[in-house]
């Protein structure tokens, strides 16, 4: 493999860890500060790029995706806030198995609601007028998209740090991820700081539903497919740590690009990235970047 | 103790229910809207992709499928009955394929099973259709082992589609012929289809262009299916291939389809123009991407509606965009309906929807196809010798179809491309098979094709 | 009276249940037969198809609860191994020719190699990380399954098995999978019942405790993940056998919804309650799928969703909701508002108690007054914080020997350095002349050092008797046994022991409804249940009354002494200090600032620098 063929395999690599990395980053840091395992994470970023697509074709060819993206996130949100209210409330204090079950039965009801509202056929948008047309680069084509995908990446990873680490509300989630036992006693009112972390959480997998959205087709199975690899990525990361998600990410992005493109390897890449998550599970439980529980 | 309570009683008011459901129902004869009277209504068992991968399929062929049940009631029904299209979702799932087929058949009483999108739903679903002697018409799942491996060889499953060998065979017959292509790269989604039509393209191309050489290697021909939505590895590996390919052989479809052309367009605007494709399509393929299309893509087709034109087919057209808004027929919609034609006329000759009389009235038969011409359903294999249409796609005919149609475009005939009869001997005798395993059978291992 | 009355009539609800699914499943059948008769457009067929659908799915589901709902471990590999079952079935078929009873065999003893060699990778996670292992392995098993063409046919699956030409019939296969089903529920129940089922109780209940009372938890659970998944291979050779087929799907890590599903509909809690599930979820399935194809999803969906927020404890929890809600409307106390003065050591029977067998001492080769337990440069840290530095001791046998020291100290390190919860990261531990450094907490149980813990650490939902009697089991290593009824064993020993603490009202409540005294007064009675040689008591008064405590150190000092038990105890209650031990050692910042008698550490000038004011206090 020459130089100009790495790089080609590394940047498609670069650009699945992009929309991977913000769908996973909004299940650790549900699953840092609220300590719940959300299985409907996929099914919020499902939503998103259906929404997406359709105001997009509706909206036309400018406007189009900007709106699908404003109309995208705030549905998410809302359905995020209704999940978290009317749901998840029930359920902090119980066992992640009831978490995982009553999470899982919301992914059959939006599913099913999906399809209902949405129909079955799969869907497709064109990309912003900005980011369409392509980019020569050491003798090989690359979709400026592409580009865009990490760049969007880039600046989602870095507001949702600012947001951390300069924001009072950062603080709070911080706190929440750290000590949730303090937290109680501190007098923040937790149960509105659940709710925006989790809305916040819904509204990165509508991001990545929305980016991801013009580069491949929109279907019925978007949640599922994403979910175990969200998973993965937040495991390998760290659970509750952002840092994390953005190192698991690229580790899978890449570990999946470089693992197709190796004859050798090509029938079993995906099954790689699930033989790294499960080392990480055995030497070293809570993830390269999350804390060890005591 | 209050549900097991109630289980009881549920079968006794289940019962009530059912009774009364069947008297106001079947109080005698049900009556069609021209006043035909019935001898009752049975069902046509569709159990489709409406959901998943193939669903821009299933849309198409259960429109298809309830057109042609209308179409059969309005001109008297099936051997005196009315028929009815029961229509089930399957999600391109084979396991949820497996079940609803038991359903149609065990619960809902189908008289006949119209087949799957996908070769491996084909694959599970025909077993049961032969263990319960329901006929099984198949429109789209085609590849020739459903009727030549001993295992699955069911005599009550007839194939209206051109299969495997015939795409795959014709195809590299054609690229052969085509003397600047000498590297060809492989596309091919993992499973029973993909498999059995590449393995069938390569085996002619072997014959027609020995010199003609495959550039990725076989481990990588395969991609997983239903497929990881992102194309970007295997377009990366076209570009980073060398040599670099002369043309892209494939058979992905639908959704895949849609995914690879879109992606790959994102990355270069020119890229079929410096990989030039041959792959399987349809209309409904076509109709997905309209202008997106790209042009100058060399198609296999199976029934493209405006390359086949003869007045049933025009008549077909346009009672079916009468029928559904103003959509085309795609390949699907035209082999859907001529399945359950088929079969009607078969049964309306056996004045009876038995299986056993009707497959009698099937094999052997000929019948007319939308597709302009007639075919028969060999007894050999019960496959019909239809034909596939090639071509190249352009907009030489203007602004008339949303979409691109093939110019050039050459209808091939079924005879020419059909199994020849000693090739299906020796696959239903096993003699075709590596090492004794079932699954492998493969016409490259008969005797007659390597002799 | 009353309580033992209200269990039985608990086990008569449940058996008769039990009897009745069993009937049901027996006439699915002619049931069928006579459903087909009176409506001429249903088929029999098909609803025994279904029926042999529902078996097997309960079996499925019924040893997926075999981890859940006995040992609390959620896995998502459950689905590999039922797949597992089925393409051995099947492969063996295709490449063999093997005949499919045959299939049927190889397939457990398939499943439970590949889910022993899985399990003790799963098993080096915990919990929450274990569940997510799982996944992982989960998800490479079915990719294996679904990449390897040449090998399982890929995403084609494995069709077409040749099945006997008896079991063609769907009356005939139905029965021959419901015997099957049978004998593995039965085999299945055994186990629970047995002391090997009321080990995984235990570790359910409370994971520490069962290790200090010598259960070696992950050998267990190793244990029951590996059964779990043999009989989730049967489950999957008889779904190969029936349906004729295998397909990668089968192990995608979301069909382990199903199972899941299946046992909370059912209720996790009763050993039958997934079973029940299956037959419901087998038929609510065809209902939704039949009149409701295209909201299949959303109704299923909420149903779950109300069965988890509303009835968790599923269809087997509704007799207790029912009773539960008559009672509020009669104003009845309900179960679950027990009496429990917290006063039962002030009952206890102190005569009684020396007595009583279970509290046997094993004998050691230690004399009385020879060092039992020594402790030799004993070094612990947390990040930067020393929690034990350079910590020096030696119990002697037959001493009673308290440790105090103001908090933080590292009392509390100190006990879990030597009960092996923590690892020391220096230093030595040596009991009875053997080296118990570093040692995990059940060898270190088993070895002869009982504790009792600072927080109450019973099995909240065990009564009170099988809190004692499956720490008798534990402690003499009965627990292994996958035979026989743990609930009838040391029945007589443990109820002793309980008369003698003043329990015995309660003997088939829930431990965790009794009050916090009461609950102190199991955790003793289980430390001097094991029979240990060396009994750790932390800080065993706390919570207590003045008159409890007095009882309760009685009580103590007098079972030391009559079975020559040796006590090592941290206290802060300095009157319990000086009441009870003979030899006070004191600690401070990590280490050892003195020891000596009671009355040398009382007068000692630095530990009163120490303990400003509390000294004055006792003294008085």
């Amino acid at each position: 493999m020459n130089a100009s063929q790495f790089l080609l395999f590394a940047i498609g690599g670069l650009a699945n860890a992009a929309y991977l990395f913000i769908v996973a980053a909004g299940l650790s840091l549900v699953f840092g500060a609220l300590r719940v395992i959300n299985m409907a994470h996929g099914s919020l970023y499902m939503i998103a790029a259906f929404v997406c697509v359709v105001v997009a074709n509706t909206l036309g060819a400018t406007l189009g995706f900007w709106g699908g993206l404003v109309a995208a996130v705030l549905v998410a949100g809302a359905v995020g806030a209704l999940i978290e209210i009317v749901v998840l409330r029930r359920v902090y204090r119980q066992e992640h198995l009831v978490q995982l079950l009553g999470t899982y039965a919301l992914t059959l009801i939006i599913a099913g609601l999906v399809r209902i509202v949405f129909g079955p056929d799969y869907r497709t948008m064109k990309a912003p007028g900005l980011f369409t047309g392509s980019v020569q680069l050491a003798g090989h084509s690359y979709a400026l998209y592409s580009f865009f995908m990490i760049g969007a990446a880039i600046v989602i990873a870095a507001g949702v740090y600012l947001m951390l680490y300069r924001t009072a509300l950062g603080r709070n989630i911080r706190a929440a991820v750290s000590d949730p036992e303090l937290l109680n006693a501190s007098g923040i009112n937790v149960a509105r700081l659940f709710t925006t972390v989790f809305v916040i959480g819904a509204a990165l997998a509508a991001l990545g539903g929305v980016i991801v959205a013009p580069s491949q087709a929109v279907g019925l199975t978007m949640d599922t497919d994403i979910l175990v690899l969200a998973f993965a990525i937040s495991v390998i990361g760290g659970l509750g740590s952002i840092v994390g998600s953005v190192v698991g990410a690229l580790i899978v992005g890449e570990v999946i690009s470089f693992g197709l493109a190796n004859s050798y390897t090509n029938q079993f890449a995906l099954a790689f990235v699930f033989i790294i998550m499960a080392v990480v599970l055995v030497i070293r439980p809570w993830g390269l970047f999350g804390a060890a529980e005591q | 103790m209050a549900s097991l309570v109630r289980t009881p009683m549920r079968w006794a008011t289940a019962t009530a229910v059912a009774v009364l459901l069947v008297a106001a129902a079947c109080g005698g004869t049900t009556t069609s809207s021209s006043g035909t009277s019935f001898k009752g209504t049975r069902n046509i068992g569709l159990d489709i992709a409406i959901t998943g991968q193939s669903a821009l399929y299933g849309h198409a062929i259960s429109q298809a499928v309830k057109l042609a049940a209308a179409d059969l009631n309005a001109s008297g029904g099936v051997a005196g009955y009315k028929m009815q299209a029961d229509i089930l979702d399957d999600g391109t799932d084979v396991n949820k394929a497996v079940e609803n087929t038991r359903q149609l058949i065990l619960q809902d009483n189908a008289a006949v099973l119209i087949g799957q999108v996908t070769s491996a739903q084909c694959q599970a679903t025909s077993p049961i259709s032969k263990q319960n002697k329901i006929i099984f018409m198949a429109a789209t799942c085609n590849s020739y082992q459903l009727t030549t491996e001993p295992d699955l060889i069911n005599p009550y499953y007839f194939s209206v589609v051109p299969n495997t060998y015939m795409e795959g065979t014709s195809a590299g017959t054609l690229v052969g012929k085509l003397p600047s292509v000498k590297n060809i790269f492989i596309v091919s989604p993992n499973y029973l289809f993909g498999r059995s039509e590449t393995s069938a393209f390569v085996a002619q191309l072997k014959k027609s262009a020995p010199d003609d050489k495959i550039v990725n290697p076989q481990s990588t021909w395969y991609v997983p299916y239903p497929t990881n939505p992102r194309w970007d590895s295997t377009i990366a590996a076209i570009q980073a291939s060398n040599p670099k390919p002369d043309l892209i052989y494939s058979n992905i479809f639908a959704a895949d389809q849609e995914n690879f052309i879109k992606q790959a367009l994102a990355v270069d605007p020119n890229f079929f123009q410096k990989y030039p494709m041959t792959t399987l399509s349809s209309v409904d393929d076509l109709n997905a991407l309209q202008s997106s299309y790209p042009l100058g893509m060399h198609l296999y087709m199976r029934a493209p509606f405006f390359s086949l034109t003869n007045s049933k087919l025009t008549a077909y057209i346009n009672h079916y965009r009468a029928t559904y808004n103003g959509e085309y027929p795609s390949d699907w919609a035209v082999m859907d309906y001529d399945a359950v034609m088929t079969w009607a006329k078969a049964a309306n000759a056996a004045g009876s929807l038995d299986s056993d009389k009707v497959s009698k009235q099937l094999a052997g038969h000929t019948f007319s196809s939308l597709r302009g011409y007639n075919f028969t359903l060999r007894t050999q294999d019960h496959q019909a010798n239809v034909g596939e249409t090639v071509g190249t796609t352009s907009n030489a005919s203007g602004s008339k179809y949303p979409f691109p149609t093939l110019s050039p475009v050459t209808n091939l005939s079924g005879n020419n491309i059909i199994m020849p009869l000693d090739l299906v001997q020796e696959l239903q005798a096993g003699q075709c098979e590596q090492g004794g395993k079932p699954t492998t059978t493969d016409f490259a291992l008969c005797p007659s094709w390597k002799g | 009276m009353i309580a033992v009355l209200r269990i039985a009539r608990d086990a008569r609800v449940r058996w008769t249940l039990a009897g009745l699914l069993v009937l049901f499943a027996v006439a699915v059948p002619p049931l069928a037969g006579l459903y087909e008769m009176s409506n001429p457009d249903a088929s029999a067929k098909f609803y025994i198809f279904l029926g042999t659908e529902a078996l097997v799915l309960a079996l499925w589901a019924v040893s997926y609860n075999l981890m859940l709902g006995y040992a609390g471990m959620v896995s998502f590999a459950h689905a590999a191994y039922y797949g597992i079952g089925a393409y051995t079935v099947a492969l063996l078929f295709q490449d063999f020719h093997t005949p499919v009873l045959l299939g049927l065999v190889a397939a457990p003893v398939a499943t439970a190699a590949i889910g022993l060699l899985t399990g003790i990778v799963a098993l080096r996670a915990v919990r929450l990380y274990f569940s997510l292992l799982t996944l992982a392995i989960s998800q490479l098993v079915y990719s294996i399954a679904f990449n390897a063409y040449g090998f399982t046919g890929g995403d084609n699956g494995i069709h077409n098995i040749v099945i006997p030409d008896a079991l063609s019939d769907y009356t005939t296969m139905y029965y021959f999978v419901g015997a099957v089903v049978a004998v593995c529920l039965v085999l299945m129940f055994l186990l629970t019942r047995s002391p090997f089922g009321a080990a995984l109780l235990a570790i359910k209940e409370n994971r520490e405790r069962a290790r200090s009372i010598g259960i070696n938890v992950r050998a267990y659970e190793l244990a029951v993940f590996t059964i779990s998944a043999m009989f989730a291979g049967v489950a999957g050779g008889l779904y190969a056998i029936y349906q004729q087929q295998a397909f990668p799907e089968m192990m995608y890590w979301t069909a382990n919804a199903q199972p899941v599903v299946v046992a909370l509909l059912g209720g996790i809690g009763a050993f039958l309650g997934p079973a029940f599930g299956a037959f419901v979820y087998t038929e609510l399935s065809n209902l939704l799928s039949s009149n409701f194809p295209n909201q299949f999803d959303v109704l299923l969906g909420a149903i779950v969703l109300v069965v988890v927020l509303i009835v968790p404890g599923g269809f087997a929890s509704l007799p207790n909701l029912f009773t539960s809600l008559r009672s509020r409307f009669r104003h009845e106390t309900a179960e679950s508002e027990v009496e429990s003065s917290g006063e039962s050591i002030a009952h206890a029977d102190l005569g009684k108690v020396v007595r009583i067998e279970a509290i046997q001492a094993e004998p050691l080769a230690v004399e009385r007054g020879e060092p039992l337990l020594v402790v030799e440069g004993l070094y612990r840290s947390f990040g930067g914080l020393r929690a034990v530095q350079d910590v020096n001791l030696t119990v002697h046998a037959g001493d009673r020997h308290a440790i105090i020291g103001p908090n933080g100290a590292g009392k509390s390190t100190l006990f879990n350095l030597i009960t092996g919860r923590l690892k020391p990261d220096a230093g030595r531990v040596t009991f009875a002349g053997r080296n118990i450094t570093g040692k995990p907490p059940h060898a270190i149980a088993r070895a002869g050092i009982g504790r009792a813990f600072q927080i109450t650490m019973i099995f909240p939902r065990l009564t009170v008797l099988q809190n004692l009697q499956y720490a008798i089991l534990a402690h003499r290593g009965y627990t292994a046994r996958p035979f026989g009824f743990a609930d009838g064993m040391f029945r007589d020993e443990a109820m002793e022991l309980l008369e003698a603490v003043g329990l015995d009202r309660y003997a088939d409540l829930a431990a965790g409804q009794l009050s916090h005294g009461d609950q102190r007064a199991i955790e003793l009675a289980i430390s001097l249940a094991l029979g240990s040689r060396l009994v750790l008591l932390d800080e065993p008064t706390a919570g207590m009354s003045a008159f409890e405590t007095q009882k309760a150190m009685e009580l103590v000092r007098r079972v030391a002494q009559e079975k020559h038990l040796t006590l090592l105890f941290c206290e802060h209650d300095m009157e319990v200090v000086f009441g009870t031990a003979r030899t006070v050692t004191v600690m401070h910042m990590g280490h050892v600032l003195t020891e000596g008698t009671p009355d040398e550490v009382r007068g000692n000038p630095e530990v009163k620098k120490v303990y400003l004011g509390e000294l004055e206090e006792a003294a008085v």
